[in-house]
């Protein structure tokens, strides 16, 4: 039963993806990084970033699911439908971390590779997963809001932890891996001796009414639920998620995190479409969010600094990604390839970045920005001029096809349908619902 | 013969002091049919989901095939068929191997009646779930709970999405078969057409409580509405008091009042007690009986 459940179990769909844009990815980030960069530190940062992206990639396609409604219908065992959602994942965040190791490798022309920060990530991520999945057993899934609030803590604190710094020093393998290990067999056993014999759709007890609001009689802006909906959910936990991380220094991050929310943000307002509202408006309205809290860390943690100018294009850039993905399946197959093709340059480009500015020993604040910059004005100076002008206009002509490509499917009528098409069939309701 | 679904006394609630449920019981007999009827938020998914072992309640007791869906889920599972409107089968699978998974999980399951529906309802077995419409979706789900011949069937608004046609299709040639071999079935739904073609007994939910809970003949048969002029009666709770009246409302400028009896015993016994001329009462069809009851401005 348990190999019947694993074996279909949706998240290897996105197994496919991930393992292109490694591969894709790896080889990119040599290309554009320094001569000074070897296979083993170029692997110590896609680690990181790898691990860290499993986790994100895991929950945005519902990681806190132990079972669907679908599922918890049919006569399978609660303890089998954990053991393979738990199977399922760590056997995903192994595929992924192997998948890095082997381009890395291959981009590193044979150097040698961490094997130890390899087994020390996985095991970070198969706790860190096991954590969530052992809170609220009794139900169909963890809240939403457990998960990502998890995530927002663990997230950096694995990060720091493996990132090559000062940090690294604290992750010996020799206290990581033991502390990993117990953590998880005693996790995995105090679930499996309090395992329901089925899941429940809600909980077992009823929560308490919330309290009348204060505020009642406060005049809200004629604009506030659509506020309300963009900020609410999944997508403010982004806005967190991108608070942490540009406090961190960790600005490569931030238009992934920005354009994440705008994804969610826009699923949470479908109920605006059919209503006359120019869409670019509500664009325009949901970016103002999260490029105003950047703005706002940014002048409070300076360490974070980033160029306005390029946060707002690597944003943009990546919401126009993000846009283009929407119906590429009803384009002919060329059409198809080059949607995606340019949808994983545009979202690597970001990690590319972070490997450039990785290795120059800078940090990650505005130097290491200015070097970058520096370096890759440099390395682009050192391109004949007839190669130059090639570069640059396959450049503009990949632009304009991509943004061609967002005008299309951010303006045709049957977007809106799409999105609640896609959502109808792959979302599970847990919701109470009487 | 002991019932194949028996609740007793259950009792859910999702926030505190606002129950959904508040003491339920009934049962359903082998080879029954009982349709699940309410409003909006009366409580008849999370009574199924009881029924499913999918929720605890707070109070009472639920038996299916005499035992608890909570104890022994698996064993209670193997011999039900479930499908309902929220339920969302994984898109990326195709509708082959869906069948096949539910071939695995089921060794009752009839590969030619699957044959047989997957060519009524003009479904590819190579198509992908994500790929189907919403209502050939439910076309799948629906085939996935019934094609094991389950003794009994549960489903929660089993027409939502379907058009009239795969309707009326679904509820005659394959939920009246299964009835007709000894399944016993419980749905709930809006349609009351629905109702009316398939269900043997109502079990009507408001306020967390049955309501009410007669066979569908005895529904139609024994309940008359009684258009009271406004001035025969001071209030609703007037009339409310009479004997047989289940429920009265305001309508317009009369009481419409639902009650028990055959509309000329009713209308004599009004016109005695409340003095009134013009006091009408009619037999209605099933939907206008729904609306008496349950509508508003009562």
């Amino acid at each position: 039963m348990i190999y019947q459940l694993v074996r279909r179990d949706q998240d290897w769909r996105i197994l496919g993806w991930v393992t292109l844009g490694l591969w894709v990815g790896t080889p990119a980030g040599t290309v554009f990084s320094h001569p000074r960069v070897t296979a083993e530190s170029l692997f110590s940062s896609a680690l990181p970033s790898m691990l860290f992206g499993c986790l994100v990639l895991g929950f945005m396609f519902g990681a806190n699911r132990r079972a669907t409604l679908f599922q918890a219908a049919l006569p399978i065992p609660a303890r089998d439908l954990f053991v393979a959602r738990l199977l399922s994942y760590v056997a995903g965040l192994w595929f992924i971390l192997l998948n890095t190791a082997a381009a890395c490798y291959v981009a590193g022309s044979g150097r040698s590779i961490s094997w130890m920060s390899l087994i020390m990530a996985a095991a970070m991520g198969a706790v860190t997963y096991l954590a969530l999945f052992s809170l609220r057993l009794r139900e169909l899934s963890v809240p939403t809001w457990m998960a990502y609030a998890l995530l927002a803590g663990l997230g950096p604190a694995g990060y720091l932890v493996l990132f090559p710094g000062t940090l690294f020093s604290f992750a010996r393998p020799g206290i990581v891996l033991p502390v990993c290990v117990v953590t998880f067999a005693a996790l995995l056993w105090r679930d499996l001796a309090s395992m329901p014999k089925a899941f429940q759709v809600a909980p077992m007890d009823a929560v308490a009414e919330r309290l009348a609001k204060s505020g009642a009689g406060l005049v809200r802006p004629v604009w506030w639920p659509v506020w309300q909906s963009a900020l609410y959910g999944r997508s403010s936990l982004f806005l967190v998620m991108l608070a942490i991380w540009l406090a961190m220094g960790m600005s490569w991050i931030v238009p992934l995190m920005i354009a994440s929310f705008v994804v969610n943000a826009l699923v949470s307002l479908r109920w605006l479409w059919p209503l006359p509202v120019e869409r670019r408006r509500m664009l325009a309205m949901m970016l103002l969010a999260p490029l105003l809290l950047s703005a706002a860390v940014q002048v409070i943690w300076p360490a974070g600094f980033v160029r306005a100018v390029e946060l707002v294009a690597l944003t943009l850039l990546l919401i126009s990604g993000s846009l283009a993905m929407y119906k590429r399946n009803n384009l002919p197959a060329p059409a198809r390839l080059v949607v995606q093709l340019l949808y994983f340059i545009v979202f690597l480009g970001p990690f590319a970045i972070l490997t450039v500015d990785a290795f120059h020993g800078k940090g990650h604040g505005i130097h290491a920005r200015s070097y970058t910059a520096d370096f890759l004005a440099a390395h682009v100076a050192g391109v004949p001029p007839a190669m130059q002008a090639i570069l640059i206009a396959g450049t503009l002509v990949a632009l304009a096809a991509l943004y061609w490509l967002v005008q299309r499917q951010f303006e045709s009528a049957d977007f809106v349908q799409f999105v609640q098409t896609r959502l109808d069939t792959t979302e599970y309701s847990t919701g109470f619902r009487a | 013969m002991s019932p194949v679904l028996e609740f007793d006394g259950i009792a859910r609630s999702y926030k505190r002091g606002v129950p959904v449920l508040d003491g339920v019981t009934f049962s359903v007999e082998p080879g029954e049919v009982a349709g699940l009827l309410g409003r909006n938020g009366s409580g008849k998914t999370t009574l199924i989901r009881v029924a499913m072992g999918m929720l605890h309640p707070q109070a009472g007791s639920v038996r299916v095939f005499g035992l608890s869906p909570f104890e022994s889920p698996v064993e209670v599972k193997k011999r039900i068929g479930y499908a309902a409107e929220d339920q969302v089968l994984p898109g990326h699978s195709t509708i082959a191997q869906m069948t096949a998974f539910h071939r695995y999980l089921f060794p009752s399951w009839d590969t030619a009646w699957e044959r047989q529906l997957l060519e009524r309802f003009h479904l590819d077995p190579n198509a992908r779930i994500a790929k189907l419409s919403k209502g050939e979706a439910r076309q799948v789900a629906l085939l996935c709970a019934i094609c094991h011949r389950p003794e009994l069937l549960i489903l929660d608004e089993p027409g939502g999405g379907l058009d009239p046609a795969a309707r009326r299709e679904f509820l005659e040639a394959s939920i009246q078969l299964l009835n007709r071999e000894g399944s016993s079935i419980l749905f709930s739904s809006h349609h009351m057409s629905d109702v009316e073609r398939i269900g043997g007994r109502v079990v009507l939910l408001d306020g967390g409580k049955v309501f009410l809970d007669r066979p569908l003949d005895a529904l139609r048969e024994n309940l008359c509405v009684a258009l009271v002029p406004k001035a025969s009666a001071a209030d609703s709770a007037m009339i409310e008091r009479e004997p047989g009246c289940l429920r009265a409302r305001s309508i317009g400028g009369d009481w419409h009042a639902v009650f028990e009896g055959q509309p000329a015993a009713v209308s004599r016994q009004l016109a005695v007690s409340l003095g009134a001329n013009g006091i009408r009462c009619v037999q209605v069809p099933l939907e206008e009986l729904f609306v008496e009851l349950l509508g508003g401005q009562r």
